[in-house]
């Protein structure tokens, strides 16, 4: 079984997870007069015992556990894999803070600190691919991401968000941003965009500068930081993860811990919240109090400012919906408004009432958002790997204890949908003898796109 | 936005065009501010197609280069007939000839995709070759008589009655009795609700407040191929009522009223359609079939204000009896363009959350 949750990454989860594990053997047979524990899942997800007032006949064993072997997997040379030497760690879960013979095999050094980081070719081969990542899609997985998180999946930018985008040049930013903000034609009003003053006014310098201070700060709540709410997956010890589910889980703490430190590295003066008090004054003057009263003014600030971004033509802002994490609803202001209208995207993205009809639904949004247009700035490219893998990907991810939820919540047909597949829509379709050539050529690169992916059937 | 997206009015638009009595327009197409498809071969099914925002900018764009290709338009299909069984490629050449004399009304919301149509190369060759023509059954008609919109209304008189009457108070139910809180029971008391047959111009009802009658339009409804006809019904039922209400609100205040201002269509039509949407998710426990606005379709368009003012002065002129022949010209020129189409709000698809396969359960 695989849980995605959030967990503390680098060192703060090392520590959840090493915990001793307590292995608690009844011996006797209770007395009548006794009361039977609760047998409770903790944080460590070991499992232990809830002690009453009523004295328990148990005894506790404690056991180390050996140290298992993994098996070497082949990593791409250059990967983060392979120059992080991650073949050599000891696996995931098992506790060695309590042998130092073993911290060679371990990503830690004796401090506690992720010393891996220290290797040059580590380092390089994580700066590169943290750069290429998408930090709102940081972790995710495009089978069980949340529809706000889609629009960044299935929409190919111009200029793509990434943290090599956000880390390229802060300083920069932060100037552009001060500059941007002391002329008044870059302070759009609420409800106004105009996305010719994108360049001129740094569009894209607000939202670098937003999301670095999500990243990198907390606000004084380290709940609030970026890092730790990023989406990251957990695979329990007592499912036996996989050498490949092991090793992967290694590697996303040393993602969490790269940024952080390359957010310790950065000239102080870039927090918005303790170090640009004047700025932080004025982003916060954006929004209209009542609406605003109950955000936190960290997150209130990145969410200004993103909707600035958008309304001022930055494509990324554009792609923003709110949801879970994150409060900018940029989708409102930008190009994108009429594509990621619930009222549209909803039926691209939702899966659980697919059928027949309503595949075709999509497809004709599809067809109709990605037209070619007279200017080439209106035109939308689509990701359609992304698309086809998230819709004739059968499964609706309900986790089992929340089936039940659901089941009240959006109705029978969500827990127990049909198992139809693409091909069957897409032969459907084809009986329909559609005739309209910008939908036909839209319903063949699907078509193409399922088969390659391998998800037709 | 606005521009972008083609503008269609949604069923109620209807309702103030036919009560102000303009049902039909002359226009040439060339000035036609709705979406096209155009294409660069006679036939719509070039593999080369542009979606533009009017057969202007189709005009416009005709004969300039896109990334090597020369856009000469040769035909075009509007996006506000794709929702129909046989939706009319037209020949841009036609364009240059005399101009049509075009029906002006309120088209049903776009549906983009002509399902069964005309013929054309078979699926996976645009472009090809023409192919043997599949002449598809005309769409199942919609039987919907005045009784049937009579236990409508009951059912769902009742639903909302009960809804309102419940003692139970957890989340779902209080969200439905808050989206019902401006529903008035018995608004519509007064009035005669009619299904009526036959070729209607524009939606898919009307409210006539002066004459207190309401509308349905079951063969536009009919016509509408993605969605369930009854549903459709229900929430055309539904704005028409609250146009219903909007029109009592009025009346209260000035029982001389018999029908708004021409700037005050666009906000009407913004809030009954809202509510119809609202409403119907909380009768019927599933998504209206038509959505609501999308944001940018709330907004105005940018020259209403002024129009709006210029109109308002015009108003005083008119009332104080100092209106000139050129004011009164003027005045009938800015009517037209608070009642046309491009300039009202409209309803672009059907709604995200809608089921078709739900039950009203109302049979």
């Amino acid at each position: 079984m695989r849980l995605d949750r959030k967990f503390l990454s680098g060192g703060i989860g090392l520590v959840v997870v090493a915990g001793a594990i307590v292995v608690i053997v009844l011996l006797q047979p209770q007395p009548e007069n006794t009361v039977t524990p609760d047998v409770v899942v903790q944080e460590n997800n070991t499992s232990s015992v809830v002690v009453s007032d009523v004295v328990l006949t148990a005894e506790i064993v404690e056991t180390v556990k050996e140290l298992p072997e993994l098996p070497q997997l082949a990593f791409v040379t250059g990967s983060v894999e392979e120059a992080c030497g991650l073949n050599e760690y000891v696996p995931y879960h098992y506790d060695h803070t309590d042998n130092p013979a073993l911290y060679p095999k371990s990503p830690y050094g004796a401090e506690g600190n992720l010393s891996a980081l220290d290797v040059s070719e580590c380092d390089t081969a994580l700066e590169t691919h943290i750069g290429s990542i998408n930090p709102y899609l940081w972790g995710e997985s495009i089978d069980s991401m949340s529809n706000d998180l889609l629009a960044f999946a299935f929409v190919k930018l111009e200029n793509p968000l990434t943290f090599g985008r956000i880390f390229a040049d802060p300083i920069g930013d932060l100037e552009r941003v001060k500059e941007a903000l002391s002329r008044p034609e870059c302070l759009l009003q609420t409800g106004e965009s105009n996305r010719e003053l994108r360049e001129s006014c740094h569009a894209d310098a607000l939202m670098n500068y937003a999301l670095l201070n999500r990243f990198c700060y907390d606000g004084g709540s380290y709940t609030s930081n970026g890092v730790f709410n990023r989406e990251m997956t957990i695979y329990w010890e007592e499912d036996n993860p996989t050498p490949e589910q092991d090793r992967a889980m290694w590697k996303q703490a040393l993602e969490g811990q790269w940024v952080r430190r390359k957010c310790e590295a950065l000239d102080p003066v870039l927090e918005l919240t303790k170090q640009q008090p004047e700025l932080f004054e004025q982003i916060k003057s954006f929004g209209d109090p009542e609406e605003d009263r109950e955000w936190r003014l960290f997150e209130l600030s990145q969410r200004h400012l993103i909707e600035l971004a958008a309304r001022l033509g930055d494509d990324a802002a554009g792609l923003t919906i709110g949801g879970y994490n994150h409060g900018e609803e940029g989708y409102k202001y930008g190009r994108f408004a009429d594509l990621l209208d619930p009222s549209s995207w909803e039926y691209i993205t939702l899966k659980h009432q697919l059928d027949a009809s309503r595949f075709e639904h999509a497809l004709n949004l599809l067809t109709y958002f990605g037209a070619r247009r007279p200017d080439p700035r209106d035109e939308i490219e689509f990701d359609w790997e992304a698309i086809v893998q998230h819709i004739c990907t059968r499964v609706y991810v309900v986790p089992p204890e929340f089936r039940e939820r659901v089941r009240k919540e959006e109705g029978v047909r969500a827990a127990e949908a049909k198992t139809t597949s693409c091909q069957e829509f897409i032969h459907t379709l084809r009986q329909q003898e559609i005739k309209f050539a910008p939908l036909v050529s839209t319903l063949d690169k699907f078509e193409q796109i399922a088969l390659k992916l391998n998800v037709y059937d | 936005m606005r521009a972008t997206l083609h503008k269609l009015l949604a069923g109620a638009s209807l309702v103030v065009l036919t009560v102000f009595g303009l049902t039909t327009l002359s226009s040439s197409d060339s000035t036609d501010t709705t979406q096209v498809w155009g294409f660069l071969n006679k036939t719509c099914n070039s593999e080369i197609a542009v979606l533009l925002d009017s057969i202007d900018d189709m005009l416009k764009l005709r004969g300039q280069e896109r990334e090597g290709i020369i856009m000469d338009f040769e035909s075009y299909y509007r996006v506000a007939e794709l929702h129909l069984a046989e939706p009319e490629c037209h020949l841009v050449a036609d364009l240059f000839a005399e101009p049509p004399v075009r029906s002006f009304g309120t088209p049903p919301p776009v549906i983009w995709i002509p399902v069964e149509t005309q013929p054309t190369p078979r699926p996976g060759q645009p472009g090809g070759g023409s192919g043997p023509v599949v002449k598809n059954p005309a769409p199942p008609k919609f039987t919907f008589t005045t009784e049937d919109l009579e236990d409508l209304n009951e059912c769902v008189d009742q639903k909302v009655e009960s809804i309102l009457a419940s003692k139970k108070k957890d989340r779902k139910t209080r969200s439905r009795k808050a989206n019902l809180s401006d529903y008035v029971q018995g608004a519509d008391s007064k009035y005669t609700w009619i299904s009526q047959t036959g070729k209607q111009h524009g939606g898919y009802g009307k409210t006539v407040w002066k004459d207190l009658e309401a509308y349905v339009f079951p063969d536009r409804i009919a016509g509408h191929k993605f969605v369930d006809h009854k549903h459709l019904a229900a929430q055309t039922r539904l704005q028409e009522f609250y146009h219903i209400i909007q029109g009592n609100r009025k009346q209260a205040d000035d029982s001389s009223w018999e029908g708004p201002k021409p700037y005050e269509l666009f906000d009407m039509e913004v809030e009954a359609h809202s509510a119809s949407v609202r409403w119907f998710s909380a009768i019927f426990r599933f998504g209206a079939p038509i959505a609501d606005f999308l944001e940018s379709e709330k907004k105005k368009p940018k020259e209403f204000k002024a129009n709006k003012e210029k109109y308002q002065d015009l108003e005083k002129a008119l009332a104080d009896g100092t209106i000139t022949e050129e004011q009164r010209i003027e005045m009938g020129k800015l009517k037209k363009w608070f009642e046309d189409k491009a300039n009202l709000p409209n309803t672009k698809t059907v709604g995200g959350t809608y089921d078709k396969n739900a039950d009203l359960g109302c049979d």
